[in-house]
């Protein structure tokens, strides 16, 4: 009996309960309607688990505390059926309210009738184990709604191993992978520098290199390169993640493509220093009419007096040169001016073709122009004679670039600007040469009033300075596109003018192709 | 011949206006900013007033706002050749059709011929 005491102790203090089960025979099934069919003898050894009556109600007493919706599964074991060995979980809830997690592990004996003839078995206290299950699968459930919300991030995060040599990359999120164009299995275990190339700024390199060896923080621009070899301008984030010690154990990387963000920003800038100098031209172009104005009206005076005098060749001269400068002021405050002209709205390929006719006079012998109109139908609003000039600028640039002898190519198109509405739409005129091409530096100042690389006497450096005015004007903007032996594109962007106030023009040419398929490529020599 | 002011800052601009109308065969006071021109006025006599716009102290508009009240007869051409700031340039006021209340407007620096051919056609017009 000591012996069974101890056992029972034993029992009790790991929460283990034995029984041994001897059902009643099944009378017959009127007996058992309403009861739940657990008569029968049972012997329990162990502990209680806080059920109530255990000894004298035996298994129904066990019913009566599980949980309503373990019902079943506690029937599953204790009832009659068939199977020779049962397992299985269900709750109890005792008096006091509790939730306890019991397994049972059951063997049974079948009696020849092929009902139940005993069932032996444990009970196990499972609710620790519970607890834990549950909250272990709380945190991994967390754990992946993290690594998801970090994978659907816009924002392109990279994660390399800090406690590794060369620091290889250990994570990388979905963002990563458009915005680079590399998956995720070609890039685990390198270093990111491979998304370096010859572009790329060695002294950018360089202060990488010095925040990683610092482990600190640092913003940076730097050229990256996709897959597909195409540049971009990248804003990467370095922080540094250290563990309790201080240790560096990993470093973050926000990667942000600002291609567009910077060239929106040099535009931007280009355009407040175009301005600026407007504003200090027109206060210049005040001060040289004012001293214009004398040298004109005294010089004609001198000339009517000295109509038949020798010296009055001189006088010309003097003219002349006056008569000159008031021009260039005149053009010189040309791209400074605010305000609109007589703009009207045309089709963009009516005005590039009216324009056109006057640019192959200009451009001379030896320069072929090509007219492509991919996109015909875009009504802009422009003055012609402006737009005229704009176009014999462009054009005259891109002829003194290939040295009076080539093609310009004249593109028209349909120009979607980006993170515009659909409907929001560009007429674009793309004047391509095949010339000399210009530098960063020159592309830089092209745009400068009497900016020139020509020769003294050749170029006034007005050009597209003036054409430059003239587009903002209109609404539109001019973009260099050119790098030194590839050639110049200028790009000529006019917003679509809206339908409201559509005026047609006035005598369409019978001769014209229609605009919808208007394919065609004019050759002109002259 | 009609008698003419011209009111103008700067000298060298006002020699040459004066050596050209004279040259003309008319008569030529000079004032050097608004408020002479406005007293010149005043005395009377006036048949056609050439002013610029942008001079210290009174501006040209308002030399031409009072100069009508007090000479309803007078004719008035304004001359400018845009704004010491930049703020304005001659193409842009002539776009704008701005003539500062005058009867005409010459941007600077106009031609001789340009200023005969005005000064003859508003001093010939009928009421000046
Ligand atoms: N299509 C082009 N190809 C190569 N370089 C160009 C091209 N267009 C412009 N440039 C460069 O930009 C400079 C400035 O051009 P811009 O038209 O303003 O003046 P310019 O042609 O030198 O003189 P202007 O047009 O007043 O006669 C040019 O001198 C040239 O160096
Ligand atoms: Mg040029």
């Amino acid at each position: 009996m000591a012996h069974a005491e101890s056992l029972t102790r034993a029992l009790q203090s790991a929460r283990i309960a034995f029984f041994d089960y001897v059902p009643d025979r099944p009378r017959d099934p009127q007996t058992l309607a309403g009861t739940l069919g657990l008569a029968g003898t049972l012997e329990w050894v162990g502990t209680h688990f806080g059920i109530r009556d255990l000894d004298s109600r035996g298994l129904d007493a066990v019913a009566d505390a599980v949980l309503a919706e373990d019902r079943e599964s506690f029937l599953g074991v204790f009832r009659p059926g068939q199977g020779t060995a049962r397992g299985g979980e269900f709750r109890i809830s005792p008096a006091d309210g509790r939730v306890t997690f019991l397994y049972c592990d059951a063997n049974v004996d079948m009696g020849e009738d092929g009902h139940p003839a005993r069932i032996v078995g444990t009970l196990h206290d499972v609710t620790a184990r519970h607890r834990f299950e549950d909250r272990l699968s709380d945190t991994l459930r967390e754990r992946e709604m993290l690594l998801a919300v970090i994978d659907a991030c816009p924002i392109s995060i990279t994660v390399s191993n800090g406690r590794l040599p060369d620091l290889p990359l250990i994570y990388a999120n979905r963002t990563f992978e458009t915005l680079t164009g590399y998956g995720r299995d070609e890039v685990l275990g390198r270093n990111c520098r491979f998304l370096q190339g010859p572009n790329t700024d060695p002294a950018v390199v360089q202060a990488i290199r010095e925040t990683v060896a610092a482990g600190v923080q640092a913003e940076i621009r730097l050229v990256n390169y996709r897959k597909d070899g195409t540049a971009f301008l990248n804003r990467l984030v370095l922080a540094p993640i250290h563990d309790e010690q201080g240790a560096l154990t990993a470093y973050l990387g926000l990667q942000a493509d600002i291609t567009d963000e910077a060239r929106r920003e040099d535009a931007e800038r280009q355009r407040q220093r175009i301005e600026a100098m407007g504003r200090m031209m027109g206060g210049v172009a005040h001060e040289i009419n004012n001293l214009l104005q004398p040298v004109t009206l005294l010089t004609e005076e001198l000339i009517a007096r000295h109509s038949g005098d020798a010296d009055r060749a001189y006088l010309d001269v003097v003219l002349n040169c006056a008569l000159s400068a008031r021009r260039i002021i005149g053009d010189l405050l040309a791209f400074s001016r605010p305000g609109s002209r007589r703009a009207e709205r045309l089709l963009a390929d009516d005005l590039l073709r009216d324009a056109l006719v006057l640019v192959r006079k200009a451009v001379g012998p030896g320069i072929l122009t090509e007219l492509d109109i991919r996109d015909g139908g875009i009504a802009v609003r422009a003055d012609r004679t402006a737009f005229t000039q704009v176009l014999l600028n462009l054009a005259g640039n891109a002829a003194a670039a290939m040295a009076g002898a080539g093609v310009i190519q004249i593109v028209l198109r349909a120009h979607p600007p980006d993170g515009a509405p659909q409907a929001w739409r560009s007429a674009r005129i793309d004047v391509v040469d095949t010339g000399s091409g210009m530098d960063r530096k020159t592309v830089e100042r092209a745009f400068e009033p009497f900016f020139t690389t020509k020769p003294v006497g050749q170029g006034t450096g007005l050009g597209l300075s003036v054409a430059y005015g003239l587009v903002k004007e209109m609404g539109g903007e001019i973009i260099l596109d050119s790098a030194p032996g590839r050639g110049t594109t200028a790009s000529v962007l006019l917003p679509e003018a809206p339908q409201e106030d559509a005026k047609p023009r006035e005598t369409p040419k019978p001769q014209e192709i229609p605009k919808e398929d208007d394919h065609h490529v004019h050759h002109t020599r002259h | 011949m009609s008698t003419i002011l011209v009111i103008e800052d700067v000298p060298s601009v006002m020699l040459s206006l004066r050596i050209v109308l004279e040259g003309a065969g008319h008569a030529v006071q000079c004032a050097t900013n608004g408020e002479d021109g406005l007293a010149a006025l005043r005395r009377g006599g006036i048949d056609l007033v050439v002013t610029d716009i942008w001079m210290p102290g009174t501006l040209g508009s308002s030399v031409i706002a009072e100069g009508r009240r007090i000479a309803p007869g007078t004719g008035f051409l304004a001359i400018t050749g845009g704004a010491p700031n930049g703020s304005v340039t001659p193409d842009q006021l002539a776009r704008d059709g701005a003539d500062f209340g005058a009867d005409r407007i010459l941007f600077k620096p106009f031609q001789r011929h340009e200023l005969i051919a005005v000064v003859t056609d508003m001093t010939a017009a009928p009421g000046a």
